[in-house]
């Protein structure tokens, strides 16, 4: 036990300054960070990472794991004035908007896990992507966007972008030549997501990368539907990640939270908009998720393993029309899933026969699966495109972006296989009864 | 930060914590553990053998349950505190850890339901005699003591009619036979009353109540001196009842108690209002409140407590029927059990808290069927005494046909 | 943040660019399309830093007095390479008092200049066509002494890309590319 004063980042230290030298003398270079106490974590394997990084074993109680720092704000004292004075203030806790040790810990163990310098949560996924893309487009910038992203994404390109003077096209996330063709002198970024909703197209990461390095863009990639055990962006060339952290980082459908993943150097671009757009994310949910990512990698294999025994029993039952799942060969990209992706997800889509009608009643035969929106939970959760996340579109709209008739959007928890079978097996039996009976 | 000489409230809000050995934190952290690393094999060693002061495992000892222990401690004058997971743990890790099979206890004849069927009812499967007697006469005690009693135990005021108990006349009994004076403070607070400066040994509370304040937790605290504090620590919570407050609970406990003097001084300005009120209505058959000249024991009330709390019990005409009808009348007043929250709560002792005494206890022990029992919230005083007013009214006018 | 610079994240740039020099390498360019008479708007265009792309979506004008056939529409080309020059100083003089501690309260560079136009009339005389000299005072308030000050302006002066650029012969190579006006 210890009672000596604790005070941020204790590695990070002003540039020291040497009266009448140039700005070449100033001593301070970029590190990772910022970290409580760095966890040397090279070579450890994904579960232990998940389980290890960043958490704050309390060095002065020995407590173990991190505790809740539930405070608004922290005793200022030479070390911070100093740290605003020198503009380290990232690196020192001054207020929870800027910093709290509970964000800092789970900062550290989603860097750790997609292979980042630096992390940043937020109060959803929504904060860090607005965060993320305001930090890397300046006034009049153009951004090329896949066509099929999240609702709420979209809604930031397509409604917010051209009030402040900016603009976005949006292209299919397959054709590489029409995203080559879209980028104009302005264009700063390209945004895309790494698995897409709901169809779940695998997009060609490393052939954005290409792209982007040629025309001296950033990357940004939403790897919601893929979190770090199934693909590491960052590894592939990407410049930043983000997440919606309430999907499979999380887990437990119990919080909303976002993250932004990269270097340093970006990350430290999108602190002040953290600061300026106050999507902070709240010292009790910052435990809830770093709770959550203790098992991400052996949930994430209860996912798999449960989604592509049921994917493969769907795509044998008669009352189905087709299954899209990426480990399965039948799905369109299977082949780049299995280069790109390192295992399955629970995200599983399929067709049942009979259109709209038969996917309703379906829903209300299945026992199991909670019928909801949001994915990645430990709870298996079931919704319908035309109803809900699709439900402004026409029927030839959806068409245009795969979502055929009896599209049903599966996010398969981690329930017995066995237990998710029979309860499709009796739900789709059961209106295909009622159908043959009409 | 050192508040010795400083107000209660100031002593509420800071004692005891220092942020800068928090990463400057402004508030403590919250330790959601269960278990601490031991710098080495020897020093975890040490530990547990007393040797070496430190944590360990947090069903002994937490360092949020230790903030918060040391707050309690501070604001009721005791040397060391202990959080327990409910009012009940506290009482019954206390007792488990201070009498043995052939002691005997006195308790006062009112009391907190559950409190009064674990000792007469559980405590006694054990070999251990519970004489309950009226405690607001001392010589009652004279004359009942003996050289076996080993806790004399009571609540001031008394759950659910705000009987009082003279603290320093039963301790000085009590001191004088070697037995320990245990004292429930739930309804005083130690902003009204701090027992432990009229002689008593141990004080305990329902933190559940005015201490956390607001109706989301359910809690213990215990405070006494530091070889109490460890004996109930290392026997009766540790290996008897098990009943620990979680760490999240102790810090919501500690923001509650960081505005209990304020939010105890309108629960009394506002009680004190409300009983006026119900005492003028001609529906209103009685009204116990410690603050109204009509209280028997007004006198101890004035030297006992700075204030006179926010609890009411009063019984209205038409007895257990009237008391039931005005209940279900009232539109802002919540019917629940449980008191000292922002929400101003209503209940029936007879039928709800006091049902573990039957009818021939409550009559002995002077809980009337029709007592109705009012915990006095936060909110406007005019809009709780229109609340009751109305419903009273309605009575009135149903009794006068 | 000191004069409003994160003195971290100077040294964290200036230590990157030492350690992988093209993060050093700007590339800048702009656009003008003459208006009007002697009026030309000048635009921006997407700039480099390093290897990525900035958006620049900046526009002004440039215009004579009516004295010198213009409408007095925007500052004139002179005045701008001067608000040029002194911009770009003021650059070096803030980084260079931010690195080296020094607090500033204000900083003014008043700048004067005079040319003969006959250089530009090609009246035959020996006048050059350019400023013969330019010059500027610095007016500083700061915690930093008159020696510091004086050392902070000669370095200012070395390290100002403007200043080197006016002070150094640089390679000025043009093209035209005509296209044929049909009436």
């Amino acid at each position: 036990m210890t009672d000596e004063k604790l005070f941020g980042d204790a590695t990070s230290q002003a540039a020291k300054r040497k009266p009448g030298r140039w700005i070449n003398e100033l001593d301070r270079s970029r590190q990772a960070g910022p970290f409580l106490d760095a966890h040397p974590m090279c070579g450890m394997g994904m579960s232990t990472k998940a389980v290890h990084a960043g958490t704050h074993d309390d060095p002065r109680t020995g407590a173990v794991g991190t505790p809740i720092y539930q405070t608004s704000t922290f005793i200022l004292h030479e070390e911070t004035y100093g740290s605003i004075e020198e503009g380290l203030g990232r690196d020192r806790f001054i207020y929870t908007r800027y910093g709290n040790p509970s964000q800092w810990a789970v900062q550290e163990k989603l860097a750790t896990l997609e292979g980042a310098e630096s992390a940043i949560v937020f109060s959803s996924g929504m904060a860090a992507i607005t965060a993320a893309v305001m930090a890397m487009v300046d006034k009049g910038a153009h951004v090329v966007a896949a066509s099929d992203l999240y609702g709420g994404t979209y809604n930031l390109f397509n409604q917010e972008f051209p009030s402040m003077g900016m603009s976005a096209t949006l292209v299919d996330s397959y054709d590489l030549e029409a995203i080559e063709a879209a980028i104009q002198p302005n264009t700063q970024i390209l945004y895309f997501e790494v698995i897409t909703n709901p169809v779940l197209k695998v997009v060609d990461i490393p052939a954005l990368v290409k792209i982007a390095k040629r025309h001296n863009l950033r990357l940004i990639v939403d790897s919601t539907f893929a979190p770090p055990p199934v693909m590491k962006p960052l590894e592939l060339g990407v410049d930043l990640v983000v997440h919606s952290a309430s999907k499979y980082l999380n887990g437990h459908s119990d919080l909303i939270a976002g993250v932004v993943c990269g270097p340093r150097k970006l990350v430290d671009m999108i602190w002040p908009r953290l600061l300026n757009y106050g999507g902070s994310l709240d010292p009790h949910a910052c435990f809830l998720l770093e709770r959550g990512l203790k098992t991400l990698d052996i949930r994430m294999k209860a996912h798999e393993a449960s989604a592509t025994a049921l994917a493969e029993f769907l795509e044998t039952h008669p009352a189905v029309e087709s299954v899209l799942y990426p480990m399965l060969p039948s799905h369109p990209d299977h082949a780049r899933a299995k280069r790109l992706m390192k295992m399955g997800t629970g995200n599983v889509t399929f067709f049942v026969k009979g259109g709209d009608q038969a996917a309703l009643a379906l829903l209300d035969h299945l026992r199991l699966p909670k019928q909801a929106t949001s994915l990645g939970g430990i709870e298996s959760l079931v919704s319908l495109p035309f109803n809900s996340s699709q439900a402004t579109m026409t029927r030839r709209q959806r068409a245009n972006i795969g979502i055929h008739p009896g599209c049903v959007r599966l996010s398969v928890g981690i329930e017995d296989a066995a237990d998710l079978i029979a309860d499709f097996d009796q739900a789709l039996t059961a209106i295909s009864t009622v159908k043959g009976a009409a | 930060m050192d508040t010795t000489g400083k107000g209660f409230s100031t002593r509420a809000i800071h004692h005891g914590y220092d942020a800068a050995t928090h990463q400057g934190s402004l508030n403590p952290p919250i330790y959601l553990t269960s278990t601490f690393t031991f710098e080495t094999a020897e020093a975890g060693g040490a530990m547990f053998a007393g040797e070496q002061q430190g944590h360990f495992y947090s069903r002994v000892s937490n360092p949020t349950l230790d903030q918060l222990e040391q707050r309690i401690a501070n604001l009721e004058g005791a040397e060391a505190g202990l959080a327990t997971a409910s009012g009940m743990g506290a009482i019954t890790s206390v007792f488990w850890t201070l009498v043995a099979s052939g002691d005997e206890v006195i308790i006062d004849k009112t009391l907190y339901g559950c409190t009064f069927a674990f000792l007469t009812h559980g405590l006694t499967k054990f070999g251990v005699t519970v004489v309950p007697i009226d405690l607001t006469n001392p010589e009652n005690l004279s004359s009942a003591i003996s050289d076996r009693t080993k806790v004399v135990y009571f609540e001031t005021p008394a759950n659910p009619n705000n009987r009082l108990v003279d603290i320093a006349a039963i301790s000085q009994i009590a001191r004088a036979k070697g037995a320990k004076v245990v004292v429930d403070n739930t309804y005083a607070t130690p902003v009204l009353t701090r027992p432990l400066e009229h002689g008593a040994d141990i004080v305990l509370h329902s933190a559940t109540k005015y201490l956390g304040g607001h109706g989301d937790v359910v809690a213990g605290l215990v405070a006494g001196s530091a070889d109490d504090m460890q004996q109930v620590r290392l026997i009766g919570l540790k290996d008897m009842t098990g009943a620990v407050m979680s760490p999240l609970t102790a810090m919501l406990i500690l923001r509650g108690m960081k505005t209990l003097e304020l939010r105890v001084e309108r629960h009394c300005q506002t009680a004190m209002r409300v009983a006026e009120a119900l005492e003028a209505h001609p529906a209103v058959a009685h009204v116990h409140y410690p603050g109204l000249d009509s209280f028997p024991q007004r006198q101890l009330a004035r030297r006992q407590m700075s204030d006179f709390g926010g609890m009411i019990p009063f019984e209205v005409v038409g007895g257990k029927a009237g008391g039931i009808a005005v209940m279900n009348r009232l539109k802002l007043i919540q019917r629940a059990v449980s008191l000292g929250d922002a929400e101003s709560l209503i209940q029936h002792p007879a039928s709800m808290t006091h049902s573990t005494y039957t009818p021939e206890e409550r009559a002995e022990h002077g809980i009337a069927e029709g007592l109705v029992r009012l915990s006095v919230g936060l909110e406007t005083a005019d809009d709780l005494i229109d609340d009751l007013m109305t419903a009273l009214s309605q009575h009135n006018a149903l009794a006068a046909e | 943040m000191r004069n409003s610079i994160p003195t971290a994240a100077l040294s964290e740039f200036v230590n990157e660019v030492a350690n992988d020099p093209e993060e050093g390498l700007m590339s800048y360019g702009i656009e003008i399309d003459w208006e009007s008479g002697t009026r030309a708007r000048t635009a921006t265009k997407p700039m480099l830093v390093g290897s990525h792309k900035v958006s620049r979506s900046f526009v002004w004008k440039a215009d004579e007095p009516r004295q010198l056939m213009g409408n007095n529409h925007g500052p004139n080309p002179q005045e701008l390479l001067l608000s040029g020059l002194g911009s770009c100083m003021m650059v070096a003089f803030v980084a260079g008092a931010t690195a080296e501690g020094i607090q500033l309260d204000s900083v003014k560079i008043d700048f004067d200049g005079s040319l003969d136009l006959r250089g530009f009339m090609g009246l035959g005389t020996n006048a050059p066509v350019g400023f013969p000299e330019i010059r500027y005072t610095i007016h500083v308030s700061g915690n930093g002494t008159p020696e510091q000050f004086e050392e902070l302006h000669k370095k200012a002066v070395q390290h100002s890309p403007n200043a080197q650029t006016i002070l150094n012969p640089v390679c000025l190579s043009g093209d035209i590319v005509v296209s044929q006006f049909e009436d």
